[in-house]
């Protein structure tokens, strides 16, 4: 099979596994009966409040309220297309949104995460929320890998020394430790007990907002909301990371050509920079592609705990509130940039890899 | 050898291999007092235990929110909880003419703190009253170090109505009575310019306080004042030819018959909002945390070894499929389906009684079937290369089956690396379940995690009790795994050894 042939098919595969997800989004929403329930109940909170402000009208006779009432409850029924069942009110929007047609955010509680009031486009909130996830995760992640690269390779050389085992037992500790709950303890410590850090970071959407209207100021903000979230990521993330790397120079540094260069008395970053970054940048570059890729969905769970409000918490609220058209927009983004990030690791593997394209 | 020989061959020396190692030992001698624990923990949980843990009424003479007995080393003024079982308790009896039993208890308690008790309960549960009870007064005074004497609470329960047929169990709380103390301290301090609003709202610290008021214009005030309390409770029968012992009887059979002073720290632990001895869900979390994540575990270690050895060993369409299946899989986000899932579990399941285990069940069934798939790759090659190997195909030519070859020949040689994704997969549960709770969506069930998960809707991150410990059990036991981990690694690449 040629190159073009398999890079087709690897194609091919993507797509389907991106239209699975999207699929089994949708399926998942309406046939467990989800997004009926947590509409049903909003149509029916809704309606109760519309009664209990009509209630305060005096001029109003009983049949007129019940007359008003009624219109308000089929008006809300239509919005939410509630009379339809799921399947012909899920598939068009499905199908809508694999052809980016993302639609309008249906909740009221899902647009106030992006700083909107309804009527607003997904896309628009989504926009909103992405360069939020990359101020904090992405850089974040970015910061973490960047020391892990500077890390590894001086470590590599010196397997088993003190400063080795340090890394590994720290490296140990932090993958067993939550990342939310280490955020919670951060949290709790430096923003609650010693008051370093501040504990209300919601408030950086102002600041993200002037940065974007021109601002160039209100970075120092955007920093001084972001500085206890990146460094709880990149303290527990390094750990794993330098791990990683260190494994896979590891597996290279043990083989012959190594040994044998090193004897010819060729210089450590010689050796380092051809005989080891070399062959190992393969699975290098698949791991810092794919780890920058999944911060673009957010870490969910621990933008809830520092209330950051990026995609995960945009994907939680959606979830939260039965917000169909923003559940399904989001599962196709973070599907999509994976799937992306893994076709363009097929390409590099032909680059950097003069085997696979034999 | 036998099948089950060689199994256990390959695992003997994966446990020299792994015992060889620092990490090894360290997370065997973890593993081993975690499971003890678990065990404990499992054979003394009572049978009811997720149902005691959801009864706020069990926990009504809790302090609530309250740190530790021992952070009274680390600066906290700590008041500690004061039960006093009654049921074993001797009270003076006497009896009069007229045919009533009285029964006074009289307990001393000792408040060598400055801090005023949180509240006084008396707690009456399944107290079996013998037919020919009318009634009983319920009458609680307090003495306190200066001779003053408070009365806290006086009740009258008739039983007339109940005891229409044979006995019946007598279960009621207890608490003081804002008036009756009013009452008695207008009593014992006359001249005192007593706000009656204050003593509605801190009425403790007028019963375990020295009462001060320096002018005589001003209002009373309180201050703390440590001393020797006589609790003076007295349970006056009226009955109609019913024995005293019968009556002592039952008061030593009743379920719970208890006076509590409580105090501002609890037992080992500490206690949540509810009053929850958290010492309690620690530890009962112990067999749960492992029963999750070991079942998982399993679970989707045994769907890959599967997976893999019939792809690896039949080939053809079945490998294909198998694999483009893995793949889509991969492909597929896991934590926001999980969330999602998670979600609609929540509300499809909400009224259903089994809710909490059927809400368990699903996350780990998701995380089960997203699990499988990077062990299936590693065996399917693995079971590739054997495949081809020698006596595979000596074995074939004497006629051996298919599954014989699987069984006999590959599975012995995957053990390691059944070992290892067993031992990745582990924590992996634990951690995932841990994390929805936290995030909100929470099952119910009283593991660390849904303990977590309480402590965060209740917006208390200043209690710190409540916080770390769950969080470092939950941390501790995946450390276990991840040493165990490091050590197999080794085992199953040998380039990683030094």
């Amino acid at each position: 099979m040629g190159v073009g042939t398999t890079l087709a098919r690897r194609a091919v595969f993507l797509a389907a596994a991106l239209v699975i997800a999207v699929f089994l989004t949708g399926v998942i929403l309406g046939a467990s009966g989800y997004i009926d329930k947590v509409l049903n109940a909003i149509v029916l909170e809704e309606v109760r409040a519309y009664r209990q402000g009509l209630s305060k009208l005096y001029n109003l006779t009983a049949a007129e309220r019940d007359r008003l009432v009624a219109e308000y409850e089929k008006t809300l029924r239509d919005y939410y297309q509630l009379d339809k069942p799921w399947i012909y009110r899920l598939v068009p929007t499905v199908l809508s949104t694999l052809t980016l047609d993302l639609g309008y955010v249906q909740s009221g509680g899902v647009a106030e995460v992006a700083g909107y009031q309804l009527p607003v486009r997904v896309s628009t909130v989504v926009l909103t929320c992405l360069p939020r996830t990359i101020f904090m995760i992405t850089v974040a992640e970015a910061i973490t890998i960047v020391i892990a690269l500077l890390v590894a390779p001086f470590i590599v050389y010196r397997i088993g020394s003190l400063i080795d085992r340090v890394v590994v037992a720290y490296a140990a500790v932090m993958n067993a430790f939550p990342l939310w709950w280490i955020a919670l303890v951060m949290l709790f410590t430096l923003g609650y007990r010693w008051g370093i850090a501040p504990t209300r970071l919601r408030a950086v959407t102002a600041s993200i907002n002037a940065l974007f209207s021109g601002n160039l100021l209100a970075l120092g903000e955007v920093f001084y909301y972001a500085w206890l979230p990146i460094l709880t990521i990149v303290v527990v993330s390094l750990g794993p990371w330098i791990y990683s790397v260190r494994a896979m120079l590891i597996r290279v540094v043990k083989e012959d050509y190594v040994t044998a260069a090193v004897a010819r008395g060729l210089p450590e970053k010689y050796v380092l920079r051809r005989y080891i970054m070399r062959p190992a940048a393969s699975p290098i570059v698949t791991n810092v592609i794919l780890g920058l890729a999944g911060t673009i969905g957010g870490y969910i769970i621990t933008e809830s705990v520092f209330d950051w409000p990026g995609m995960g918490t945009l994907y939680y609220s959606a979830i939260v509130n039965a917000d169909a058209p923003t559940i399904l927009a989001l599962t196709y983004i973070f599907t999509l940039v994976y799937v992306v990030a893994r076709f363009i690791l097929e390409v590099l593997y032909i680059v950097l890899d003069p085997r696979v394209r034999l | 050898m036998s099948f089950i020989a060689r199994v256990y061959a390959g695992l003997s020396w994966l446990r020299r291999e792994v015992l060889s190692q620092f990490s090894g030992k360290v997370a065997i001698a973890l593993l081993v007092a975690i499971v003890a624990v678990s065990i404990y923990a499992a054979a003394t949980m009572p049978s009811n235990y997720n149902v005691i843990w959801n009864y706020p009424l069990y926990w009504e003479a809790n302090p609530k929110n309250s740190p530790p007995e021992w952070s009274t080393y680390f600066g906290t003024t700590c008041l500690t909880n004061q039960v006093y079982d009654l049921r074993t308790a001797t009270p003076r009896i006497s009896v009069d003419e007229e045919g009533r039993v009285r029964l006074t208890y009289n307990m001393t308690y000792t408040l060598d703190v400055k801090s005023y008790p949180r509240a006084l309960i008396l707690i009456v549960d399944s107290m079996t009253i013998p037919a020919n009870v009318r009634n009983v007064r319920v009458l609680n005074t307090i003495v306190k170090p200066d001779g003053k004497q408070i009365q806290v609470f006086d009740d009258l329960v008739d039983f007339t109505k109940n005891v229409t047929a044979g006995s019946f169990k007598f279960t009621q709380t207890f608490r003081p009575e804002l008036d009756k103390i009013y009452n008695s301290l207008l009593l014992n301090y006359i001249n005192y310019n007593i706000d009656p609003n204050d003593v509605g709202v801190n009425y403790l610290s007028y019963i375990f306080g020295e009462i001060t008021q320096p002018d005589p214009k001003s209002t009373a005030r309180t201050t703390y004042l440590t001393g020797r309390y006589v609790i003076s409770l007295t349970l006056d029968f009226r009955v109609e030819g019913v024995a005293q012992e019968l009556l002592l009887r039952s008061i030593k059979n009743a379920a719970r018959f208890e006076y509590v002073v409580v105090g501002t720290c609890y037992g080992l632990m500490g206690t949540d909002y509810q009053g929850r001895d958290l010492a309690m869900g620690l530890l009962y979390g112990f067999p749960i945390a492992l029963l999750i994540g070991l079942g998982t575990a399993l679970m989707s270690t045994g769907l890959g070894l599967l997976a893999g050895m019939v792809s690896g060993y039949y080939g053809g369409f079945i490998d294909e499929f198998i694999q483009r299946f893995i793949d889509v899989l991969g492909s597929i986000p896991l934590l926001p389906i999980l969330i999602l899932v998670a979600a609609a579990a929540q509300t499809a399941f909400g009224a259903d009684p089994n809710k909490p285990v059927l809400m368990l069940l699903t996350i780990l069934g998701v995380l089960v079937l997203f699990g499988w798939g990077g062990l299936a790759i590693v065996v399917r090659s693995m079971t590739l290369s054997i495949k081809s190997e020698l006596y595979v195909e000596a074995a074939k030519s004497i006629g051996a089956s298919n599954f014989r070859i699987l069984i006999k020949h590959i599975l012995p040689q995957l053990v390691p690396y059944i070992a290892a994704s067993l031992v990745y997969s582990t924590p992996n549960a634990i951690l995932t379940e841990a994390g929805l709770s936290v995030l909100g969506i929470y099952h119910g069930l009283p593991t660390w995690g849904g303990i977590l998960a309480e402590a965060r809707t209740q917006g208390r991150v200043e209690y710190w009790w409540w916080i770390f410990p769950p969080g470092l059990l939950i941390a501790i036991t995946s450390l276990t795994f991840v040493l165990l981990g490091l050590a197999l690694e080794k085992v199953v690449e040998p380039r990683l050894r030094r």
